[in-house]
């Protein structure tokens, strides 16, 4: 039973108001190691069926989904009427409308790629080596390699018939030396994990590892900092997942404006930073349709399928737009524009990687990574965090040790407003959320006055 | 079939879970393993149900219904892991998966320097359970649950201080069965349920918002947790609107070093992330060091860590009543145990699996192996781990009447710790000024951080049995590929002597 021939039953017959079926053929494997030897490893396939059924009623449509497993196309028919059958008895949906229609996908007929625990492989040699080589330095690695492939199909009613296969490679590297008293990290992440270079990030741990042999004292407060690509991503992924058009427009945002406008066209900073998002940016390819199971507030199930445009959310420090579904697109007065899988952001001008940019502030702190993200307050769009492995001092342009962590409590819209200079924008492994979002593209920041509230004692 | 520990002796797991190939897939994994010559084979079917219902402003935004189910072999082969998994639940799967299983071990055996060696459990023989409810809300109709919510969410935004109302629900039925090459099967269902309303105000002068939700936790129980009286939703809800209306109106808190009264409904949390996290051994042996991080209470510190003040009591447990972390057995095949964690204030004891006990060469595994569904390997999750009362202690009006100069705070919200479980700071959804031991009206942007042992040492009184309440989460993260764990967290009410309050409205620069 092909993915195509699921789509195709999901859609026989009378398909009320409008039907949609979504077939993810999902392949995992990974490999998790922890004090320099292997703790778990996995190779998992899975297929799931959602069907997005839409009713018409005296009250308008309404809408039910219903996601399973299916080995049979008689599965197919039971997840269809079992959302037609609760469809029907809900209460209409407010972001109803009729579904997009798109041209189909010229590969649609091509079968779902399979990705078996072989696409360990090309690792397993060089990090089997990094771990031996750790045993005899006395240093400990941690750490975790991942290669997924997800082929997805999606059917609707309104004629569409769209695929797209997404790979996802990721390989985490952390170090920890000297009785635990020193700990560095480095990540990677691309299409294919044969692409990444084991040795060249077990070298990026070690020098971080070196770099912290001289510890100083630093206390809490607002401090200049260099941001890595890393932490970057994670602050950048906050202000991403707060752009939504409808909180703002409801007034309970950070791009809330009053009367129920929002602040699309502010000046946010003068900085010329970019912050952008593009299905088909090179190197960052990512799904180019909506798929969406359950509407929110930034999504909604009757945009299944529309074609994702490359969107600028912030255009030269300027408020370009927020997130929107078509429905609430029309409520917001703007152009449709629905989340899209990458992130990268761009400050005009920005050259070279976080240690140039950490020579160019002088002094302060350069931090790796940054971790456990919360929201404290959206009014200001404050969160609260923790640097994690690494927080080096830099003094005359120069590393000369490390201090300790720091929770930090900072809001993004402070921190683009905040940015003294930038380093070039590359492909990076955002560590706090690369579960959720592995495709972004980020510099390294300066920042004049970063809020490290509190003392760390964590390594 | 003989019945295990069961916590609901009237109901047994669901038919059409049983009439799946499960003894089949079982014995054909088994067969597999074992002429490989694994010392170690255990087989999983799990299928999980997952509704959900969202409503904006009483208006149904999204409903979702999906099941997930699939078979997994995990086997011990040379001392090295090996997992696979996938969706069909045969004979054939299982040999199949079994053979993928064995191939990941031997795939990752360059990287395996150290083997692992699992603490010994006996076999259990064949045992079934079922979690305690009444009512599966799966077999509740899709309009009746969808009301019971629209109609509580109408009534708080009729309310003119309520400008927005979120509304979600969701519930979960989790099916599993176990085998394993040493002679357990197990069956066990259980069914949790949350439901929640968040209501917003909005100052239109000045463009200032504040949010509120209701305090009631996950819990183990089915779809009469929302009106059969065991939480006072109509009384919750009444009452957001003015607690509300007031906190979006009230001073912003002076920072500084206050005494905290700090009721169950936000403590659970500081236990889950400063306790319950802290002492789970893998996180003190190393193995989340990458992700989710460690823990300062390392192994060494076993029976001497002065974790808290003396007053400090807390339990790991896998069986009480509606505990989200309440099982017959875990995904290992160990039955379900109580056991201390910290007593008297001293670190004594840890959450394990059978790999961890094995490292630590403890006689036996304590039951904490958890995989969150047909595709995860079970790994150490939490227990419920809760903080006991004072058996003679007061009621929270009377912690409170003890304070000179406090606040007292009610609700989780904002949350956040460190690596190694240290450094730690949290919100709330209502902060009340204590003077004089009064409740002095809310104030708002307080966010209180600590270090844990330095919190927890400044335990100085626990409210009596009738403050206990047993909160919990259905979503704590952990491992790579992560995975989410329903856990429970009793707590009293309690009192922290001089804890260091932020102003969060300080801390924006504001």
């Amino acid at each position: 039973m092909t993915p195509q021939e699921i789509v195709e039953r999901g859609l026989l017959g009378d398909t009320g108001f409008g039907r949609v079926i979504i077939c993810e053929d999902r392949w995992v494997s990974n490999l998790r190691w922890a004090n320099s030897t292997l703790t778990t490893n996995g190779e998992t396939h899975s297929r799931l069926v959602t069907v997005v059924a839409m009713e018409s009623g005296p009250d308008g449509v309404s809408a039910e989904t219903s996601t399973g497993l299916v080995t049979s196309l008689d599965d197919v028919d039971a997840l269809v009427l079992a959302a037609r059958t609760t469809a029907r008895s809900a209460p209409p949906a407010d972001d109803a409308r009729a579904l997009p229609t798109e041209p189909t996908d010229t590969d649609w007929d091509e079968e779902p790629e399979v990705s078996t625990s072989s696409s360990l492989t090309p690792i397993t040699a060089s990090l089997g080596a990094a771990l031996g080589k750790s045993l005899a330095l006395s240093v400990e690695l941690f750490g975790y390699a991942e290669q997924s492939v997800e082929s997805l199909y999606l059917g609707t009613s309104a004629g569409v018939r769209r695929r797209f296969v997404q790979r996802g490679g990721r390989l985490e590297h952390c170090g920890k030396s000297h009785g635990r008293t020193r700990s560095a990290w480095a990540g990677w992440s691309g299409e294919h994990l044969a692409d990444a270079d084991v040795t060249a990030l077990d070298d990026e741990v070690a020098r971080g590892l070196e770099l912290q042999g001289i510890r100083h004292d630093v206390t809490p407060g607002r401090h200049p900092v260099v941001l890595s690509p890393s932490a970057t991503g994670d602050l950048a992924l906050v202000l991403y997942w707060n752009s939504g058009a409808r909180h703002a427009r409801d007034g309970r945002s950070a791009f809330s404006a009053p009367h129920g406008q929002t602040r699309i066209g502010d000046q946010l900073t003068n900085v010329p930073i970019m912050l952008t998002s593009d299905p088909h940016a090179g190197g960052l390819d990512c799904l180019p349709f909506v798929t969406v199971a359950s509407s929110g507030a930034e999504a909604s199930i009757f945009d299944n399928g529309l074609s994702l445009q490359p969107t600028r959310w912030i255009d030269n420090g300027r408020l370009s737009t927020l997130m929107a579904s078509r429905h609430e697109a029309e409520q917001t007065h703007i152009a449709p524009t629905p989340p899209i899988d990458n992130l990268r952001v761009d400050v005009s001008g920005g050259t070279g990687d976080m240690w140039d940019v950490a020579a160019a502030m002088g002094n302060g702190l350069l931090v790796a990574s940054l971790w456990y993200i919360r929201s404290v307050d959206p009014q200001t769009m404050l969160h609260t965090g923790l640097t994690r492995d690494g927080v080096y001092v830099v003094s005359g342009g120069e590393i000369i040790g490390a201090t300790g962590n720091f929770r930090f409590n900072e809001s993004p819209l402070h921190l683009i407003a905040s940015i003294d200079n930038a380093g070039a924008t590359d492909r990076t492994l955002a560590r706090e959320q690369a579960d959720y979002f592995l495709r972004t593209a980020m510099p390294a920041l300066a920042v004049g006055d970063f809020n490290l509230s509190t003392p760390s004692d964590a390594i | 079939m003989p019945s295990g520990p069961s916590d609901s002796p009237r109901r047994v797991v669901d038919a059409d879970f049983t009439v799946l190939a499960l003894d089949q897939s079982a014995d054909a994994a088994l067969v597999v393993g074992s002429q490989a010559g694994a010392e170690h084979v255990e087989v999983h079917v799990t299928r999980v149900r997952h509704g959900e219902i969202e409503l904006r402003d009483s208006h149904l935004e999204g409903t979702s219904d999906t099941t997930v189910l699939g078979l997994s072999v995990r086997v011990v082969k040379d001392g090295v892991w090996g997992f696979a998994a996938g969706d069909g639940v045969t004979a054939d799967s299982a040999r199949a998966l079994a053979e993928r299983a064995l191939a990941m071990a031997e795939l990752s055996r360059p990287m395996a320097v150290q083997r692992v060696v699992l603490a010994p459990e006996p076999g259990h023989g064949v045992h079934e359970w079922v979690s305690s409810y009444e009512i599966d809300p799966f077999d509740v109709p899709s309009d009746e649950r969808i009301a019971l919510l629209r109609d509580q969410s109408a009534q708080l935004l009729a309310d003119s201080r309520v400008q927005h109302v979120d509304t979600a629900a969701s519930y979960v039925k989790e099916q599993k069965f176990y085998a394993d090459s040493v002679g357990t099967r197990t069956t066990q269902q259980r069914l949790r349920i949350q439901a929640e309303w968040e209501a917003v105000s909005i100052d239109d002068f000045s463009g200032e918002f504040e949010s509120m939700r209701t305090c009631a936790p996950p819990v183990g129980r089915g779809w009469e947790y929302l009106h059969d009286g065991q939480w006072n939703w109509s009384e919750e809800l009444s009452q957001l609107p003015e607690l509300l209306y007031e906190k979006l109106r009230a001073p912003s808190i002076e920072p500084g070093r206050y005494d905290l009264v700090i009721d169950p409904t936000n403590l659970w949390l500081t236990i889950h992330e400063s306790v319950g996290h802290a002492t789970e051994l893998d996180r003190a042996l190393g193995y989340e060091a990458n992700y989710a991080g460690t823990s300062f209470a390392t192994l060494d510190l076993l029976g001497s860590l002065q974790y808290g003040s003396s007053l400090m009591h807390v339990t790991g447990d896998r069986v009480a009543p509606h505990g989200l972390s309440t099982v017959g057995f875990d995904d290992e095949g160990v039955a379900a145990q109580e056991w201390d964690l910290i007593r008297d204030g001293i670190l004594v004891g840890y959450q394990v699996d059978r790999a961890t006990a094995g490292v630590a060469e403890l006689p036996r595994s304590n039951g904490c192996a958890f995989a969150d569904g047909p595709h995860s390997a079970p790994i150490q999750r939490m227990p419920n781990v809760s903080l006991q009362p004072d058996p003679l202690g007061p009621d929270t009006a009377g912690l409170i009447a003890g304070v000179e100069d406090g606040i007292y705070l009610v609700g989780d919200n904002s949350w956040s710790i460190d690596m190694a479980r240290y450094n730690f700071q949290f919100t709330a959804q209502r902060f009340y000024r204590i003077k004089s031991g009064r409740l002095a009206g809310q104030v708002r942007d307080v966010a209180y951080q600590s270090r844990t042992p330095d919190f927890w040492r400044s335990l100085v009184a626990l409210g009596g049995p009738a403050t206990y309440l047993l909160a919990g989460a259905n979503n704590c993260g952990k491992a790579q590929p992560e995975q989410a764990a329903p856990v429970s967290h009793g707590a009293p009410t309690a009192v922290f002597a001089h804890v260091n309050v932020l102003n969060t409205r300080g801390e924006a620069g504001r």
